[in-house]
């Protein structure tokens, strides 16, 4: 351990750490010696002594502080307290019903009209239908007008052939060839009587059907 | 007096007498048998719990509690300096440590990670008296305070009345010096006397590096002198 050049001392920080190392090791570990400057030299001896006099007196005074105040008969009520809560626990807290009997009824309750509620919802149901108006503008519809302007006379451009073209099926936009009324309505069921979605065949499986419950259907 | 593990008694006389040996070893004691006997308690906890044998288990993690009851009430009182609150700080760590059982690490101290559960119990007490410090009126407040202004000291039968004084006046100072040592200081330095863990076990209690809890406990025991000098000086 170096010494100081000036004083030719251990400094505090050397000592305590002295201390620390001889006293407070860790269970288990050999405490090392004491440097053999501490065991020589006289005025490090007494700084050394000074500093487990000071260190025995604060640990001391402090456990007995705390003694005082937690006796031994303190320390079995908390024992038994712990003991209870460990025991306690992951049990459900009862429940006490609330006594009805032998009291008054109670007045009919009112019910709580909220109206910034309602506005809010109000609201909200404009948005969302200016939305659905937005979304719906985007939608090509072109197909779909162009017949009925050149039924009714409209511009040079979409007229004979147009019109002879037109026989009452409609075009949806990006589906190529346009499908008759027949068609649109067998797709329709068939969407309906097959389980294509995949995000709703979860809801399928767990939606029983009526064969499952209807005794006259089986 | 009641000493901290036992281990520095004493050192004060003989470290005086120059070239009479090595202050201090011969106080050491051997490893405390406390210590390894938790560890040993706690895996068997572990063990009935995890068998579902939660009678055994509480019965033998009770005999961990009396193991270590004394030392953590000692830590939680001096970490919040309110019994109330370290009455149930210590509750509360004991409740968790058999709660978690589970994650506890058999090749570790149980000592190490006990204490890390109840440092961590005493900061959620204190903020949550800060908490109610912080909204509550303070004439409300007056009444939870407590016992730990008036504990009277019992002073050792054989003092006479002038030492008594002296011991007491000087043990205030002491307490209120500590009192007011910066949060980390304090733990660091209530952790390493009171409770008499060494500066590893500290620095694995506070998550700290054991070189920065030494820097700590340097300068709250360098504050705690300057106290104490000042105080006589006084006197």
């Amino acid at each position: 351990m170096w010494l100081n050049r000036q004083t030719r001392h251990l400094s505090d920080r050397q000592l305590l750490d002295c201390y620390l190392d001889s006293e407070l090791a860790p269970v288990g570990d050999s405490s090392p010696a004491l440097p053999p400057h501490v065991a020589t030299c006289h005025a490090c001896a007494q700084r050394y002594a000074d500093l487990a006099r000071d260190w025995t007196l604060a640990a001391a005074a402090g456990a007995d502080e705390a003694d005082a105040v937690f006796t031994a008969e303190r320390l079995d009520e908390q024992l038994q307290r712990i003991m209870r809560r460990i025991a306690q626990h992951g049990h459900r807290a009862d429940i006490f019903l609330f006594p009805t009997r032998g009291l008054p009824p109670s007045p009919p309750r009112v019910a709580a009209v909220w109206r910034p509620a309602r506005w809010a919802a109000a609201g909200v149901g404009l948005a969302a239908g200016l939305v659905l108006g937005l979304a719906f503008d985007q939608v090509d519809f072109g197909d779909l007008l162009r017949p009925a302007a050149s039924l009714a006379g409209g511009t040079a451009a979409a007229t004979a052939a147009d019109t002879d073209r037109f026989d009452g099926s409609l075009a949806v936009s990006g589906l190529g060839a346009p499908v008759s009324d027949d068609e649109l309505l067998d797709s329709i069921d068939s969407a309906l009587s097959t389980r294509r979605v995949p995000e709703l065949l979860v809801y399928d499986e767990m939606t029983p059907e009526r064969v499952a419950f209807s005794p006259r259907l089986r | 007096m009641t000493m901290s593990r036992g281990r520095a008694g004493g050192v004060a006389s003989a470290a005086a007498q120059p070239g009479r040996g090595v202050p201090g070893q011969a106080q050491r004691t051997a490893a405390t048998p406390e210590r390894r006997e938790d560890s040993v308690l706690a895996a068997e906890v572990q063990a009935l719990v995890a068998a579902g044998n939660q009678a055994e288990a509480r019965e033998r993690f009770q005999a961990i509690v009396r193991l270590h009851q004394r030392r953590a009430v000692r830590i939680a009182f001096h970490y919040l300096r309110d019994a109330a609150d370290a009455d149930e700080a210590t509750q509360d760590a004991f409740v968790k440590a058999f709660v978690h059982i589970d994650s506890y690490r058999s090749e570790h101290a149980f000592e190490v990670w006990f204490t890390r559960i109840l440092v961590n119990a005493c900061l959620d007490r204190r903020k949550a008296r800060q908490r109610r410090e912080r909204w509550l009126l303070p004439v409300l407040d007056s009444g939870i305070k407590g016992e730990s202004d008036v504990i009277a000291r019992t002073p050792e039968p054989s003092a006479n009345p002038e030492q008594q004084l002296l011991a007491r006046e000087r043990w205030t100072q002491i307490a209120a010096a500590v009192r007011r040592l910066p949060p980390q200081q304090r733990t660091v330095f209530i952790l390493c006397t009171y409770a008499g863990h060494s500066t590893r076990e500290t620095a694995a209690m506070t998550e700290l590096s054991e070189s920065t809890v030494r820097v700590h406990l340097f300068r709250a025991v360098r504050k705690l002198r300057a106290a104490l000098k000042a105080g006589h000086h006084v006197a």
